[in-house]
C-alpha cells in the first residue's frame, strides 16, 4: 500500500537548498540502458529526445535504471489503441533535470486483456495518470492503489477512448444530435455498425 | 402591484455564482472595474436560494448537468436561465462529444441564448437589458414553463443522467 | 463518518465561490481541520482528445485553445510545435518570435487572474478588480492582433495565420508601461499587508524532493529553489536570442509561490520588449499544404511548453493522413491538482482550501479536458 508522504501536523524540515544537477549525457544513459536490460532497442531521435523500447515485463527494470541515472521527472504515460495491429502501446515519457533530456520507454501489451504492471512504487505521479488510462482504455494496473472513478460519472459504455467506440453515434442516440453536414466527417464514423461493445 | 414588483425585480437581479463552463472567463471582465455589471443591479450570489439569475456558461457536461439541474430546482421563483455560448444552442464545437449536452434547452427552460463563442462582457449586457425588457413585459416565464411541461424536461433529464430517491443530497461516494 | 463520529464529512461542492472553475472536494472534517480530502474533477469533461482524432489537423488548431482557459496560447503553440517536428517543417524567425511575444503576453494576463484569484481567496476584493481591469488591456491588444479576445486561434503548423500591424509594437509597449506602473501598487496592496502574511506564510510548504518526486512543475517548483524552466533548458521558439533570468525562491510556501509568480510578470514584460525590438524582417509563415488537405507522414513527437502553470507536454502520433492518431495533452494541473492537492490540504482548515489551491494556481480544464 502507497502511503501518503506528508504530514504537516509532524513540521517539516528546513529546504535543502539548490537542486545539484547531474552530469550524464543523453547518448551515454541510453547506452547505459541498452546493457542493463535484455532486449532493449534503443535510439536517439534528435537533440534532447531518446526513445527506449522494451518488453512489458522489462519495463519496472527499465524505470528504475533510469531513475537512477537522474531521470527522476515523471512527464506522463500515454496509451496509444491501435486496432489493426491488435496491440495498445504505453509510452512512458521521462525528464532528467541534470542530462536536460527526455527519454521515451514504449511497450507494447496485448489488447483483448491489457494488463501492465504499475509504475507507482518507483514513480509516484503514475498513480493519476493510470487512473486515467484505466477508465478510458480499460487497462488494469494491478498494485495501484486507486484504480477508482474518475472523470466519468455513471458510465455504461465500453471505454471511450478506444477505437471502437464511436462517439458520434453515441451523441445521436443519447443526445438527440442532429448530423446536417455528413459529407464533412471522416467516413469511418458514419457507418451504422460502428458503436461496438467492450 | 405585479407591474411594479417586474419593475423592481428588473434591477436587481442576483447572478448565481457556478462557472459551468469555459465561458466563466469572461464574467470576472463583467464584475470588474471594466464593465461593471454592478451598475445594472446585478451582482454575484453565493447560494442558489437567494438567486435570480442562472447563467449557464458554455457547454455543460453531462455530470456538470445533474448539478445545475439540482440548483435550478433549488432557486426560488421567479428565476431566469441564460444560455451563454453557443455550446448551449446545439452542442458548438463539441458536436459530437459523448460527455457533452447538445441544447440545454430540453433540460431547463432558456429564457435568452447569447450567441457566440465566446460573447463578449458588451453581448452579455445586451442580453441582460433584453432580459429587463421582457421581465417588465411579463415574457420570461420560464420557470412557468418548467413547471407546466415538467414531464417533459424530466423525461429527457431522466435519458441522461439517473436520478435516485434521495437524489439532492447523493453525491458518488469516493475512496 | 468517522471511526468515533469525531469526523464529518462534507462536499466543497462545485457550485461554490471559493472553487476557481468547476471542480469539487470531498472533505473529512474534524472539527474545523481537514483531515483527509479527495478531489471529484470530471465536471468539464468534454472529450477532447477523442474529438481531435475526428477532426483533420488545421480543424484541431481552433479546438485546441480550450483546454487551457485562461492561457490558451500555450496550448495551439505546443500542438503546432508538434506537427512541425514530424514533418520537419523550419518555422521562419519572425513567426517565432510573434509567437514569443503571444505566449508572453498569455502568460502576464494568467498571472494578474492568478494573483487576483489568491487576493480573492484572502477576502481582499480589490486585488481581483484591479488585476482583471489591467487583464482586460492585454485581452484588447488580442482583439487587434488576432480578432478574439479569449480564444485566439492564431498560431498554427508552420508560423502564425497573419502578420501583426504595424502600429501594434506600440500599443503593446504602451500596455506593458501601464502595467509596470501598476506594479508597486500591487507590490504595496497584496505583498506588505500583515493579513497576507499571516495567512500565506508558512501555508502548505513542501521541499524540492517532495516536488520533483510529485511531479510538481512551474511556478510551484521554482518557488522551492529548483532553477528549471523549459525555456532555457528545452528551448523552443525565439527563448534562445533573447536575456532574461529565471526567478525562484526558497521556502516552498503559499507566499513563495505567489513571489514567483510576481516576479515572473516583471520577466515577461522584459522579454516581451526585447522580442519586439529584434523583430526579424521576413515570412511570417512557413510554405505548408493547403489545410483543407492537410497531411502529416506517420510519426510522433513530444512538444513541451512552460506556461504559466507548469508543464505543457503534447504528445502526438501521427499514422499518415489527414487525421490525427492520437493526441495526448498533458497539463499542469494533473499533478498539481490531484494527488499533489489531497496531500497538501491535510492538516489545515477549511477556510485555506481556497487559498492552497489558488497558490498552487490549479486549472481545472486541464484535468478533466
Amino acid at each position: 500500500m502507497v502511503e501518503d508522504t506528508l504530514d504537516h501536523t509532524k513540521g517539516m524540515d528546513p529546504l535543502k537548498g539548490e537542486y545539484k544537477p547531474g552530469t550524464i549525457k543523453l547518448e551515454e544513459a541510453l547506452v547505459r540502458i541498452g546493457k542493463l536490460v535484455p532486449g532493449a532497442e534503443t535510439a536517439v531521435r534528435r537533440a534532447r529526445r531518446g526513445i527506449v523500447k522494451v518488453t512489458p515485463d522489462m519495463k519496472d527494470l527499465v524505470l528504475k535504471g533510469l531513475k537512477e541515472m537522474g531521470f527522476d521527472h515523471f512527464v506522463a504515460v500515454t496509451c496509444i489503441d491501435w486496432p489493426e495491429e491488435k496491440r495498445m502501446e504505453l509510452v512512458y515519457h521521462l525528464w532528467s533535470y541534470g542530462t536536460k533530456g527526455i527519454i521515451m520507454v514504449e511497450t507494447d501489451i496485448d489488447r483483448d486483456m491489457p494488463s501492465i504492471g504499475t509504475a507507482v512504487p518507483i514513480f509516484r505521479p503514475a498513480i493519476t495518470y493510470e487512473r486515467e488510462i484505466h477508465e478510458m482504455f480499460g487497462v488494469d494496473f494491478p498494485g495501484n492503489p486507486r484504480l477508482t472513478q474518475f472523470i466519468l460519472e455513471d458510465w455504461e459504455g465500453p471505454p471511450p477512448m478506444r477505437k471502437d467506440f464511436n462517439s458520434l453515434m453515441y451523441s445521436v442516440e443519447r443526445f438527440g444530435l442532429k448530423i446536417r453536414y455528413p459529407k464533412s466527417l471522416p467516413p469511418h464514423l458514419l457507418d451504422k455498425g460502428g458503436e461496438k461493445n467492450g | 402591484m405585479r407591474k411594479v414588483a417586474d419593475w423592481a425585480s428588473a434591477r436587481s437581479m442576483w447572478l448565481l455564482w457556478y462557472c459551468t463552463g469555459c465561458g466563466a472567463v469572461e464574467l470576472p471582465p463583467c464584475f470588474t472595474s471594466r464593465y461593471d455589471m454592478e451598475r445594472y443591479g446585478i451582482g454575484p450570489m453565493a447560494t442558489p436560494r437567494q438567486a435570480d439569475i442562472f447563467l449557464i456558461t458554455g457547454y455543460l457536461s453531462v455530470k456538470t448537468l445533474k448539478r445545475v439541474v439540482r440548483s435550478y430546482e433549488q432557486m426560488q421563483d421567479p428565476k431566469y436561465v441564460l444560455g451563454h455560448g453557443s455550446c448551449t444552442i446545439d452542442g458548438g464545437m463539441y458536436w459530437d462529444s459523448y460527455a457533452t449536452v447538445k441544447d440545454v434547452g430540453l433540460y431547463i427552460p432558456v429564457d435568452i441564448y447569447i450567441a457566440g463563442c465566446m460573447p463578449r462582457p458588451e453581448a452579455i449586457f445586451h442580453a441582460f437589458e433584453k432580459l429587463q425588457d421582457m421581465i417588465k413585459k411579463g415574457e420570461a416565464a420560464g420557470w412557468r414553463r418548467y413547471k407546466d411541461n415538467y414531464r417533459f424536461y424530466r423525461d429527457n433529464q431522466d435519458k441522461v443522467f439517473k436520478r435516485g430517491p434521495n437524489w439532492a443530497l447523493e453525491e458518488p461516494v469516493l475512496k | 463518518m468517522g471511526d468515533d463520529f469525531r469526523t464529518t464529512e462534507i462536499i466543497f461542492g462545485p457550485q461554490h465561490p471559493g472553487i476557481h472553475g468547476n471542480f469539487a472536494f470531498r472533505l473529512e472534517l474534524e472539527g474545523d481541520i481537514v483531515r483527509r480530502a479527495r478531489v471529484v474533477p470530471g465536471y468539464l469533461h468534454r472529450a477532447f482528445e477523442k474529438l481531435m482524432e475526428q477532426r483533420t489537423w488545421m480543424q484541431n488548431v481552433a479546438l485546441v485553445p480550450r483546454i487551457c482557459v485562461p492561457d490558451p496560447d500555450v496550448n495551439e503553440a505546443a500542438y503546432s510545435m508538434a506537427i512541425e517536428e514530424i514533418m520537419g517543417l523550419e518555422v521562419p524567425r519572425r513567426a517565432d518570435h510573434i509567437r514569443t511575444v503571444v505566449l508572453e503576453l498569455s502568460r502576464i494576463a494568467s498571472h494578474l487572474m492568478g494573483l487576483g484569484g489568491m487576493g480573492g481567496a484572502i477576502g481582499l476584493y480589490t486585488l481581483p478588480m484591479w488585476t482583471n481591469g489591467e487583464r482586460d488591456y492585454i485581452l484588447d491588444l488580442f482583439e487587434q492582433l488576432t480578432g478574439g479576445r479569449v480564444y485566439h486561434i492564431y498560431t498554427w503548423p508552420g508560423g502564425v495565420r497573419w502578420d501583426m500591424p504595424d502600429n501594434w509594437p506600440r500599443k503593446v509597449n504602451k500596455v506593458l508601461d501601464h502595467i509596470e506602473r501598476q506594479l508597486p501598487s500591487y507590490w504595496s496592496l497584496f505583498f506588505e499587508s500583515k493579513v497576507t502574511d499571516a495567512r500565506m506564510v508558512g501555508l502548505a510548504p513542501y521541499d524540492p524532493d517532495w516536488a520533483i518526486a510529485h511531479g510538481v512543475t512551474g511556478p510551484n517548483l521554482r518557488a522551492t529553489g529548483v532553477k528549471y524552466d523549459i525555456r532555457k533548458d528545452d528551448p523552443y521558439a525565439a527563448y534562445e536570442d533573447l536575456d532574461f533570468e529565471i526567478p525562484t525562491r526558497k521556502s516552498g510556501d503559499g507566499m513563495a509561490r505567489a513571489l514567483v509568480r510576481w516576479d515572473e510578470v516583471g520577466q515577461s514584460i522584459r522579454i516581451i520588449r526585447q522580442a519586439l525590438e529584434q523583430m526579424p524582417s521576413g515570412p511570417y509563415r512557413a510554405k505548408t499544404p493547403p489545410p483543407l488537405a492537410f497531411t502529416v507522414p506517420p510519426g510522433d513527437a513530444l512538444a513541451r511548453i512552460e506556461s504559466s502553470k507548469g508543464e505543457y507536454n503534447y504528445y502526438v502520433v501521427s499514422k499518415g493522413g489527414k487525421y490525427p492518431h492520437r493526441v495526448h495533452v498533458r497539463g499542469p494541473s494533473f499533478t498539481h491538482g490531484i494527488d499533489v492537492l489531497e496531500q497538501l490540504l491535510r492538516g489545515y482548515e477549511i477556510s485555506d482550501t481556497a487559498l492552497i489551491t489558488a497558490t498552487l494556481d490549479v486549472c481545472p480544464p486541464d484535468i478533466d479536458r
